[in-house]
Order: C-alpha cells, then structure tokens, then sequence
C-alpha cells in the first residue's frame, strides 16, 4: 500500500489539528487517488476529534434537499408518516461523526454545487432554513476538493478563495512507482486503491493536540506578509490568514514553542513543490530527513528555539482593540528576515503561483455543469423553478408537504371511521400526494446588442432575422441593448431591454428605433457583459445556451466612464473604441455563450470592425447595402 | 469565560479597518429609517464577519440570517410540520417575522432567487407581511434592517432591490502591511481563543466588555436621534443629491436621516441632548454612503461609482466646505 506524500501529509494533519484548515484543494489529481486521499484525511480528523470521520461525496448530491435536507414520507409500524431527512451537510446535525465532503471535480460540480461551496465554506454559522426546519450552528465539515489544472481557471475566484490549503496533485507523480507496482502485486487485491497513513503520525498529531499553542516569533507576521502579498489574491486577507495558520499548525504538529519564519516558509512550499525542488534550498533537503526522523520518534515539545531568533511575545500580542490599533503591531520595516527568506528565493517564492491560484490571474468564467444533461425547450418545467402552485401527483418527486397533509387532514374523520384501531395518527393515501407546481425557467437567451447609429441604409433586419427566428423557435428569452437609440434617456448611455420572448410588441418597437447622437458602445456591450454573466452564472439560472450578437461597426465615441457618469470628461480621442474592445475581450471569455458580430459593408474605418470581431472572438458578417430599395 | 462560552465570531472591537463599513451599521441602528446596507465587496474583505460582529455586540438574540438557499416557507412562515402531523395546526414564524426590529442578513444577496427577493422587496417597501400560503392567513407589521453582502464578481442586483438599502459601502481590501499584519494577528488572537489559550481567552473577553461600552454609546445615540432637528441642513441634501441627478426622493431623505444620525453618535461626546446640531459636515461625511448606488440606476452596468476625488470635490462645493 503506497503511503501519502510528504507534502500532503503535513497538510493534512495540519488540517486535523487546526479547523480553520479544513478546506484543501488538490490540482491535477485524479478521483481515485483523492477519494484514498480523503479516507487518510478521514483518519486523521477521527484521531485528532476523538470521533468518527464520514466520508462523503458531493458528486453524488443532485438537488439542494439532497444537500441540505428535505421532508420525505416514510413507512413505519403506525403508517406513513412525514420526516425530515437531513442531507449531506446537515448529517452532523444528527451524527456524531465529522463530515470529510469530497468534491472529485471542482470545475465541474454544477452551480448547485458551487452556490453550495459558497455558503457553507469558511463560514462560522451554518444556518438551514428550508422546509420548516430552522437550524444554526457551527459546521464541523471537512472540504477536499479536486480540479484538473487545465480547468481551475474557470473555476468563480470567489470559490476558490475559500481553499486555505491548495496542494499540487503531482506530489504523488513524486512516489517511488516501481515499489509501489511491487506492493501492488504482492497483494493481488482487487480492493480500490488506498494509502497509507505515515508511522508515526498518529503519535505526532496527538501529542501535538495536548501541547500548549506556540507563540508568534516577532517577524511571523513579516514573513508572512512577504509570502503573500496584498497584491496577490486582489487583496483578500483569506490568503494571509491561511498561510499563518498552515504555519502554525506545523510548529506545532513539530512541538515548536515557538511559530518561526521558517515555519511561514515551509507553510508556503506545501503549495509549491517545484519552487522547493528547483531551489534546493535547505529546507527542501532537510524534509526528507525530518520525516524519517518523525517516522521513527514522535518530536518532543519542548524544542528549543533558534538561539538567533528572539523570542518576542510581547511585541508580537494579537491586537485587542480598534482603539489600541495605533500603538499594537510595529512591522519590522527595512529589517533582514531570517536565514531562508532574504534574498532571491524569497523573490522568487513570492511569484503568482498560477496553477495553484489561478484566481490571480485573469478571470474566467465559470464551467458549465457537466452532469444535468441540458432541456432544449422551455416548456419543461425543471425543479428549479419557484413554486406557483400545488397538483395531483403520483410520485414523491418535489412533493408538496403541507399541501399534501392539508388534503389528508380533510379524509381524516372518514379514514377513521373506516379504520377505528388505527393508531391516533394522520392517516394519508396515495390519492392525497400534492407536488409543487413550478414556473417554468428560461433555458435560452437571445442577447442583441444593436448600434442604432451604424446601420442606415443596410439590410439590418435581414442580418437579424435567422437570429430572431431561432429565439423563437427555441423559445429564448430576448435581451436588447441599444446603442445610440433616438430617444434614450441618456445619449451617453446605452439602454438594456429584457423580454421572457421574441414576440413581446415593444421588442419590435426597440429594435425599429432610428439613429440617436452618440454611440455608447463601450457602455453597451458592458451591459451585454453584465445580463451575460446574471444569465449564466447567477441565482439559480437555468441558462444553459446564450447567443450574443453585436451589429455594429466598431466605431464607439463615447468612454465608459463617461456613460456611467453622464458627462464627458475632456478629450475623448480613441477611449470610446478601446473600452469597446476591452469590453469586447471580456465578453470572448465567457463559457456558453455564442458570438457574432455583423458589422455595414466598410466605408470608413474598416478596421474597427475587424478589430472589434477578433477581440470578440466572434466570426464577423457583413450587412449587405439596400440599394435596390433605396433607388427608384 | 470559557472555550464554550466565546462567542462564536470575533468581537467588533477586534476587527481591524472598514471603517466605513462600520459607521454604515452603525448609522443604520441609530436611525433604522434609514433601511438597510449593502456592502459590497472583493472576496476576503471581511464583510460577513463584520456584520456578523456587529450583530453579536448589538442585539442580544441571534443574528437573522436568510440563506440563499431557503425555502419560501421559512422566508413568510408556515405550519409546523411535525405538530401538523400529529393533527395539531401551529403556525411557525418565518425569517421576515423573526428579523423584526432587528437585522435580517442576507449574505451573497445578489445570488438570492428572484422570487424571493419579490418577497423581500414587498414586504421591505410596505412594511406589512402579508401571509396567503398553505391555508394560512394573516397579516402582520414588521420593520426590519436589511443587511445584505455580496461580491460584484458575481453578479449584480436588481435596481428595485438596490434602491431598498439606504446606503451602499464598497468594501476594499486594506493594502497597507502594517494593518494587514494587524488584521491577521487580531484573527490569530482569536483563532487562539477558540484553541483554549487562557491569555487569548482573558483579550477577547475584555474586548467583549469594551464591546458592551461601545453598543451602550450606540444605544444612546439611538435614543437621542428624535432630538437631532433636521431643519438646518434639508436645503443642503436637496442640493447635494440633485447635484448626483437622484432619481426620487429617497436618497435625498436617506441622506439627511444619515446625517442626523451621524450627528446623533457623535454628541455623545456631550451630557446636554437638547443642543445637538447637525451640520453641513455631516452632510458630506455621509453623502457617499447614501449616494452612490443611486445615482448609476438608468445606466445599469454598475451599481457603485464614486469618482475620488471629483465627486468629493461636488459635494464639497455644494455644501460650502473644504473637500
């Protein structure tokens, strides 16, 4: 059985020891190993909480009752009766164990999935409030997570945030392979793979669990700050906290009176393995050594602290006030960092670690939800639809509880009196089963964005037609942002315009508008950029197709700043067209959506179209002149 | 105090920065007209736990928080499912009623599901719960501080939600390394007091007891509030907010109203609450805060844009003051 890798077991049990840990991501690996991963953790938290370890998978979860809970009826000795179950998240509600959730493919969990990772992770109180049942309390959950390196760039930054561990799954690539081929055939088993916990590990955590909690050296916080800049992450003090707390959790997982900057450091390489071995720093090579050493012997407590390093408490004591902020912390300006962080390594170490942390670099859209196979029309009415109403059902599927016990309560006299020895409980049939009635949801989305300003003289409605037809015939929801409409509210604004169909009169009338003064189009294709992202990404959308396109040659007058403000600002110049294609750009990125511009055959500037197509990443379609009509 | 008797968010006082975040709460306990905060924000600014905080220090039952997961049951109220099966019928209150008088936190509230938000914003705009579900009737007042958080990442509100909270923060990240560190030590205190260090345990305690001065100061400023005229300055909000081109009156009104409060908490300092003036200054500490959400609504595409330091410089000049 081969054993887990050194960097993934000092996470670990760094995880078990500290539960502000225990959300970990693990690139590139794949669900087989992570799911023996999960059982290693799964030891881990069972030795340092005292009780059982679960694990479960969030693969397995399709709608949120699944999640969280929901009421279902169920036979027992006095009849059917109403219960509410709990779900994946809320078992700890009424097991003793502690939930180790397992999340195989982050990337690809599903907007349930990810709306679900938004709420319960990192959060202090957990709160359900679903189906008459009121809970809070304080989540004991376990998150291990899987993504493919490839996709985790897609993954919302604002999920991935909530990872304070992220480890590289190539640390198992790392593993003695031909001992590992030895062990396997030695033991012929069939079983699924499985890893071993490290000896002495056990023994180490939970002496690590009794010892006192070490202090801050005085220049921790320095060292971490210059490991995880603000400038990373966009700031978000998540990064900074999970660093210092993996550090702290590994002084004293090495019985360390004391949390060093070497401990920052060692914290940092977890997530970057290739910086430790390219290095060859010391702390690299030393691993190695130290885990034989924990290997043979638990580490003693009462190490004693680098003779260089001061111990400071004192200087370094948490801030207990806004008011006594001002004379607290005093950071080490100018000050040489001790052994290993000065210099070029630190430098280097400090680098975005894209693969790790794609959220630092630029934002991509999120992945669409591989497992909810996609409905073509919008006639279907999906369970995730708001409730409209109660019907006659058949099945238990998306039961209406109260509705169903209302319609039993109404038989109830006669049931009794039919069945006198029954016991003293509600009685329901089958015939009293109620489902919600839900709205249906809109699947598709037809998005224009039409520069009123350009199109003159051009058959415009015949670019537009095969569009208008296939919202149609799909039944897609329509949205039109006009630029440069006669009539706007505001001429350095672009208008957006929402309609549930193609059919809807004042669409007609939008869309047959005549040219206004200015063109907006930098704001209107910001517009489109917004309705895009709340279409595909947002609330419970059910958007699983949009088609966008922009008719328009590219030639925008007025800067974004400017529309959102409502005045232009001094010398205009080329601003209106560059904010149009950075817009243009952003919109390139998204997943889902299809794009197209269809732009009047050029007659000045024919390039801003051209360039207005490629930063679209959509193919470009001329409009053909109206000639014909236009001469007599 | 012990490990089980923390509390289970840091105290407000150990929360290092958002200032603005802060005086947007707290001027929205004193005047509860003033109608909610948004706060908006970069991932990890601590938002959430602000509001958290905030809640912990200033009411005494637990915050009210509305998942964006609930079910429209639990938003409105319903039926007790379990009494309702043993044959006995009793309405069970739901999350608009039980944030009565207190705060009702939606944290990621641009994610919230449409209808309920149509639940929200009728009951937020007419102050009446109007219950007609499952055979349940009933109507009852409720008056509440909406209190929402969200990431502009992912999504933005819809207007007519938008325009229910009366003042919008943008919160930012904190770049300085000096705070930052002090951020994470705060966090790490507490983080220590949770694992059992008596020290870290005796801090957050006496922060606990600083906290109950504080809530006491903003208790009183609250009870003060109805002394604070706000004759003085009217033509000052009227001219600041018509400067932003407001669409309607709320923001004019929730401008004065901060203004009021803000000169409410700060005359604490003084014993006498029958010469508490509100001034121009007041205005502009607050016209940010009230303005900025509001004055982008035709435009759509954002829902926060304060120019630093033009705007500032408007309202400066509107209210005669140095910017």
């Amino acid at each position: 059985m081969p054993e887990l890798p050194a960097s993934l077991t000092r996470a670990f049990a760094a995880a078990a020891l500290s539960p502000t840990l225990r959300s970990i991501l693990i690139i590139d690996l794949d669900a087989g190993t992570l799911r023996a991963a999960a059982a290693v953790l799964a030891q881990l938290l069972t030795i340092a909480e005292g009780r059982p370890a679960e694990v479960v998978s969030l693969a397995s979860a399709q709608n949120e009752d699944a999640l969280w809970g929901g009421l279902a009826i169920r036979a027992t000795s006095q009849g059917p009766t109403v219960v509410w179950e709990p779900g994946l998240l809320t078992r700890e509600l009424t097991a003793e164990s502690v939930p180790v959730v397992v999340i195989p493919d982050l990337a690809h969990v599903g907007l349930l999935g990810q709306r679900t990772c938004v709420m319960a992770m990192d959060a202090p109180v957990a709160h359900l409030e679903r189906h008459g049942q009121s809970r809070r309390w304080a989540p004991r959950v376990c998150w291990l997570a899987g993504c493919a390196a490839a996709d985790a760039a897609q993954v919302s930054p604002h999920l991935l945030d909530r990872f304070a561990i992220r480890l590289d799954g190539q640390a198992f690539a790392q593993v003695d392979r031909v001992a590992e081929l030895r062990a396997a055939l030695a033991e012929e088993s069939p079983a699924p793979s499985s890893l071993q916990l490290p000896a002495g590990l056990e023994a180490m955590l939970r002496a690590a669990s009794s010892w006192p909690l070490p202090q801050l050296h005085a220049q921790f916080a320095d060292a971490v700050l210059q490991l995880a800049p603000a400038e990373i992450a966009h700031g978000s003090a998540r990064r900074q906290l999970a660093l210092a707390r993996l550090a702290i959790a590994l002084a004293r997982l090495e019985g360390a009176p004391e949390a060093l900057p070497a401990h920052v450091l060692a914290a940092h390489r977890l997530s970057r393995p290739q910086a430790a071995t390219t290095t060859r720093s010391a702390e690299g090579e030393r691993e190695p050594q130290q885990a034989k050493a924990e290997q043979a012997a638990p580490p003693q407590p009462a190490q004693a602290p680098s003779p260089a390093l001061p111990t400071a408490r004192a200087a370094v004591s948490p801030e207990p006030a806004p008011a006594a902020a001002s004379d607290g912390y005093v950071p080490a300006q100018g000050a040489p960092l001790p052994g290993e962080l000065a210099g070029g390594e630190a430098q280097a170490l400090s680098a975005l670690n894209l693969r790790l942390f794609p959220e630092d670099g630029p934002r991509q859209q999120a992945a669409e939800p591989l497992r909810i196979p996609p409905r073509r029309f919008r006639a279907s009415a999906a369970a995730s639809g708001p409730v409209i109403g109660v019907e006659q059902s058949d099945t238990t599927e998306d039961l209406a509880l109260v509705a169903t016990i209302v319609e039993a309560a109404r038989w109830q006299r006669m049931r009794r009196s039919l069945r006198p020895d029954a016991p003293p409980r509600l009685q329901i049939s089958p015939a009293d089963l109620r489902r919600n009635r839900r709205a249906p949801v809109v699947e598709q989305l037809l998005l224009l964005v039409i520069d009123h300003t350009c199109r003159a003289g051009f058959d415009w409605i015949g670019a537009l037609m095969p569009h208008l037809l296939w919202a149609y015939q799909e039944r897609a929801a329509v949205s039109l942002v006009q630029v440069g409409a006669a009539g706007a509210a505001h001429t350095l604004r672009a208008e957006l315009l929402s309609v549930p169909h193609v059919l809807v009169p004042q669409l007609n009338l939008a869309l047959n508008a005549g040219p206004g003064y200015g063109t907006p189009l930098a704001h209107g294709l910001d517009l489109a950029l917004q309705t895009l992202r709340c279409a595909v990404q947002g609330g419970r959308s059910a958007v699983r197709r949009a088609r966008l396109v922009v008719l328009s040659a590219g030639r925008g007058n007025i800067p974004l700043d400017a529309s959102r403000v409502g005045l232009v600002a001094g010398t205009v110049g080329l601003q209106g067209v560059e904010a149009a294609l950075e817009a243009a750009q952003a919109l390139s990125r998204l997943a889902l959506v299809q794009r197209l511009l269809i732009a009047p055959q050029p007659q000045l500037y024919p390039e801003l179209a051209r360039r207005l197509a490629v930063a679209l990443d959509a193919p470009l379609t001329l409009m053909a002149p109206l000639q014909a009509e236009a001469q007599p | 105090m012990t490990v089980s008797t923390l509390p289970p968010i840091l105290p407000y006082g150990m929360i290092v920065g958002q200032d603005s975040i802060k005086r947007a709460l707290e001027l929205a306990y004193i005047a509860d007209r003033i109608g909610g905060v948004l706060i908006s924000g970069q991932r990890g600014t601590g938002k959430s736990t602000l509001v958290r905080a905030f809640a912990q220090m200033m009411y005494t039952k637990p915050l009210v928080t509305l998942p964006i997961n609930a079910t429209e049951d639990r938003v409105v109220g319903g039926w007790q499912i379990k009494q309702l099966m043993e044959g006995t019928a009793t309405p069970q209150d739901g999350l608009l009623k039980e944030a009565d008088q207190s705060i009702l936190y939606i944290d990621e509230v641009n994610l919230l599901d449409d209808h309920i938000v149509n639940i929200i914003l009728d009951v937020s705009s007419t102050g009446i719960l109007s219950i007609q579900r499952d055979g349940l009737r009933a109507e009852e007042r409720v008056r509440f501080t909406l209190v929402g958080t969200m990431n502009p990442e992912e999504g933005l509100l819809r207007p007519q939600l938008l325009d229910r909270f009366g003042l919008m923060v943008s919160a930012e990240a904190d770049t300085v390394p000096a705070n930052r560190a002090k951020i994470m030590l705060a966090v790490l205190a507490y983080d220590n007091a949770r694992a059992g260090d008596p020290d870290a345990i005796a801090q957050v305690q006496q922060q606990i007891e600083d906290d109950q001065v504080y809530a006491e100061r903003l208790h009183g400023a609250r009870a003060r509030l109805a002394h604070v005229k706000g004759d003085p300055i009217v033509d000052a909000c009227v001219a600041v907010a018509s400067a932003f081109a407001m669409q309607g009156h709320r923001g004019d009104l929730v401008l004065l109203t901060a203004a009021r409060a803000l000169a409410a908490l700060e005359s604490m300092e003084q014993t006498n609450q029958n010469s508490i003036t509100v001034a121009p200054r007041h205005v502009q500490a607050v016209a940010r805060l009230a303005l900025q959400h509001r004055r982008n609504e035709a435009s759509q595409g954002t829902q926060s844009f304060w120019r630093t330091p033009d705007d500032d410089a408007t309202v400066a000049a509107k209210l005669n003051l140095d910017a």
